[in-house]
């Protein structure tokens, strides 16, 4: 199992992120570059000597995003966009995005309109799953943000620098996976809230650090004996930008385990590893172009959806007994997508389970519906 | 001041050829012609190189439900039960709620041969939207995607729209290359540039009626210019489309060479973003009684030009103009990726930046006293970016009512409300009403 004091490190990570971001840059002398979405290369800001941060909200009622983007567009957007606003971020020497769903997209661009920043990029990031199509052309963009990082930052990004970089973020990717893979046990060693708070982290943190703290739990960690603990109903969560610990930590303590997931903040960020590769920017494409499908990249073609298979795989993989679907309400990307995931998982033979998210977390209702759920499950 | 009006003659036309288009989708199964679904921002001439085809198109089906409000909240219904989320654009939502209970404005749901998108990221539902179609219909689908873009200085350089071309192209040609195999049709280069060169011809004609409506007294409502859209809209590459813009240009040249107005006693004039959808219409005819006439919105301009490299709006650039029209399939695709990323219909999806210099000129140059935004919810493309207009628009001392509505939804479409809202801007604009029209 894992100790509290090796877990809270991450969370105080998350808790004093800002604080974090302000401390490394008067060491390091270094910039700060605040990103939206995990399809953005951080490998190549981190190359060029800049710290890339995932801006997120704050899970606080607000109304200062009220007169920028319409109420009805998903509460990580309006929140996100708050925070700049109230100045959380002022320490940001910039922002950048690779692009993703209309809605954060707005949020990016009154951003720029409102909040003051050195440097901004905007990266196109094709929306279908076709790696060998549009990878041409993600390389010559990658190409592009390297260029502008090199102007803005001063330092030239060397073939070697890429390549370090991307050994680094590999070797984090790794240690989650080795993480995830423990949660297969029957008594897993990590909670889901843990871990989330464990991968929501690395997003805030200089992976060097960041990676040395994940080898520490990885050293300390062991799977549990399941005589110690009856096993519990395995649950996966399946969802978009939702970061806040305090839900799987709800979930579970209604007597479940969530032991996978396929969020925007948890494994769709770190699961896939850029490949070796003779050229690091064709490797980064494939990356990026090739990591799980958000919902919004999830159209091919000709039809086929990406992440039914994949969902499919983790639910099998993971021995999982039913999935908790969480959304931001207004998040159409989901939305659209949920039904058909539904149907996918009931065809499987997994009950689901729908939880509709704002900004702060409905407690009473998160818990009741869980519950009713769990015993649904048990009684089968 | 009291202007004379009458009606436009071409208008009957417009809604005849509106119900042509659709007696001949509901007849397409039966007749053996080809039926294809799609978004309205498909490149549709592509198509053409198929041979003759008819389109249902997603929103102005959409649009065609939301006519009929119980129609509408039956379809809208029916997807809400299949648990889809009811903040999810309308146009959507009824559209495959037309689908799932095989009912439409004119019978059943026509079954299409095949489904296609234009995935262009303005409205990011276009590729789940047509893809869930050829699910459920058990059709084959075929999705382009559409590059998002945002220029790191003012405006989006030109090389970068040269560099995106190649990408668009390349998709064409797998569409073509995939319609072939799908349809056993073989694909007919003449065809494809002959539709283009219509299309253009098209836009340009619309463009130069948008223009039209600068002119003191407006010559037409916008909801006219709604009706007179759709041909342009469901075909705007045949030829009997630009013979029918060529017949609406001339006659709104003569209403504005004779000072005919769209309203009598127009005392306002105001400018129109985003969508005006037809379910708001009736709210929205309650302007003519304070003599406001809405002489143009984000929406129609968009089909007949963009936004030009001085944030200006300006007219899509004629063949003519350009020296040299396409000749083969190659010179055709590369002109339709091009306008289609530099200023073609595209002008709501443009950075925020272009969105705001735009509203700026629109106001200017159709010499208008404030500006209406509708917000439809679920339509967060459309959206996007219509709060920060209306503040920069503000700051600058012209005067926006902001209000809610929805694409095809009844339930999110409260006309009251609307009214009280317009009354109220009117009011503090000094508009009394009484009108003479």
């Amino acid at each position: 199992m894992i100790k509290q004091e090796t877990i809270s490190r991450f969370r105080s990570a998350i808790e004093n992120r800002h604080q974090y971001a302000r401390q490394w840059k008067e060491r390091t002398g270094g910039k700060v570059l605040g990103y939206f979405c995990c399809y953005f290369p951080e490998e190549l800001a981190y190359a060029a000597g800049v710290l890339p941060v995932r801006i997120v909200s704050n899970h606080e009622p607000q109304e200062l995003s009220n007169m920028h983007i319409p109420g009805f567009f998903c509460s990580f957007c309006r929140d996100a966009l708050a925070e700049g606003l109230k100045g959380t971020y002022e320490y940001l020497d910039g922002i950048a995005m690779a692009h993703t769903c209309r809605q954060i997209a707005q949020a990016y661009e009154s951003w720029l309109r409102h909040v003051p920043v050195d440097y901004h990029y905007y990266l196109p990031m094709p929306a279908l799953a076709d790696s060998d199509f549009f990878r041409p052309w993600v390389v010559e963009e990658l190409g592009e943000f390297q260029g502008s990082l090199e102007n803005w930052t001063g330092n030239k990004v060397s073939p070697s620098a890429l390549e370090n970089a991307i050994e680094l973020y590999n070797t984090g990717r790794r240690h989650l996976m080795s993480l995830y893979e423990m949660r297969k046990a029957e008594t897993p060693p990590i909670s889901g809230g843990e871990t989330m708070e464990v991968v929501l982290s690395s997003m805030f943190c200089d992976k060097v650090e960041h990676n040395q703290w994940l080898q520490n739990v990885l050293a300390n960690i062991s799977v549990g004996d399941p005589a110690q603990r009856r096993p519990r109903t395995r649950f996966m969560l399946v969802g978009g930008e939702d970061h806040d610990p305090e839900l799987p930590h709800l979930i579970e303590a209604q007597g479940a385990d969530i032991v996978i997931d396929d969020m925007c903040m948890g494994s769709r960020y770190f699961w896939n590893l850029v490949p070796d590769g003779k050229d690091p920017l064709a490797a980064l494409a494939t990356r990026y172009l090739e990591k799980p499908s958000c919902p919004v990249k999830d159209i091919s073609a000709t039809m086929d959806r990406a992440r039914q298979k994949h969902l499919l795989n983790l639910a099998r993989d993971y021995g999982v007994e039913g999935v908790i679907m969480v959304y931001q309400k207004f998040c159409d990307p989901q939305e659209l997508d949920m039904p058909f995931l539904i149907q996918t998982f009931k065809e499987a033979g997994i009950p689901t389970c729908v939880l509709e998210l704002e900004t702060t977390l409905a407690r009473g209702q998160v818990q009741t519906r869980v519950q009713a759920f769990l015993e649904t499950i048990e009684l089968e | 001041m009291t202007y004379q009006t009458k009606p436009l003659e071409c208008f009957d036309l417009a809604k005849e050829l509106r119900a042509r288009h659709y007696r001949d989708v509901m007849s397409s199964n039966e007749e053996g012609r080809l039926l294809i679904a799609g978004g309205n921002s498909f490149p549709w001439e592509l198509a053409a190189g198929l041979g003759e085809f008819e389109s249902l198109q997603g929103e102005p089906w959409g649009g065609a439900i939301a006519a009929q409000p119980d129609l509408a909240l039956a379809c809208a219904e029916a997807t809400d039960a299949r648990g889809y989320g009811r903040d999810v654009c309308a146009y959507v939502r009824v559209f495959w709620g037309s689908m799932f209970l095989d009912r439409g404005p004119w019978g059943g749901f026509p079954k299409p041969a095949m489904a296609v998108a234009l995935n262009h990221t303005h409205c990011g539902a276009q590729g789940k939207w047509f893809q869930t179609v050829a699910e459920h219909m058990g059709v084959p689908y075929f999705c382009i995607d559409y590059p998002r873009m945002l220029p790191s200085g003012p405006l989006l350089p030109e090389s970068k729209v040269l560099q995106y071309v190649p990408y668009l192209v390349a998709q064409y040609e797998r569409f073509i290359e995939w319609a072939e195999s799908v349809t056993g049709r073989e694909y007919d280069d003449e065809k494809l540039v002959s539709a283009l060169l219509h299309k253009r011809r098209t836009q340009v004609l619309w463009g130069q009626v948008c223009e039209l409506q600068q002119h003191v007294p407006a010559p037409l409502h916008l909801r006219t210019m709604l009706n007179l859209m759709m041909p342009k809209l469901l075909w705007g590459f045949r030829r009997e489309a630009e013979d029918f813009y060529v017949q609406v240009l001339d006659e709104v040249k003569e209403r504005v060479a004779q000072g005919i107005a769209a309203l009598a006693d127009e005392r306002a004039r105001f400018w129109f973003d985003f969508v005006p959808s037809y379910i708001s219409l009736g709210a929205l005819k309650y302007l003519d009684e304070f003599g406001a006439v809405l002489v143009g919105s984000l929406y129609t301009s968009s089909f007949g030009g963009g936004c030009l490299d001085d944030g200006t709006w300006g007219v899509v650039a004629p063949f003519e103009e350009l020296g040299r029209a396409p000749q083969n399939r190659g010179e055709a695709l590369r002109d339709i990726a091009y306008w289609d990323l530099k200023r073609d219909s595209r002008l709501n999806m443009y950075p925020l930046e272009y969105k705001i210099r735009c509203a700026f000129d629109f106001v200017r140059r159709w010499k208008c006293d404030g500006v209406i935004l509708q917000l439809n919810r679920g339509e967060k493309g459309g959206c996007c970016g219509a709060l920060e207009t209306r503040l920069a628009l503000r700051d600058a001392g012209i005067p926006c009512l902001v209000c809610e509505g929805s694409a095809a939804d009844p339930r999110d479409m409260d006309p009251v409300q609307v009214k009280n809202s317009i009354e109220s801007f009117m009011e503090s604009l000094g508009l009394k009403q009484g009108s003479l029209s």
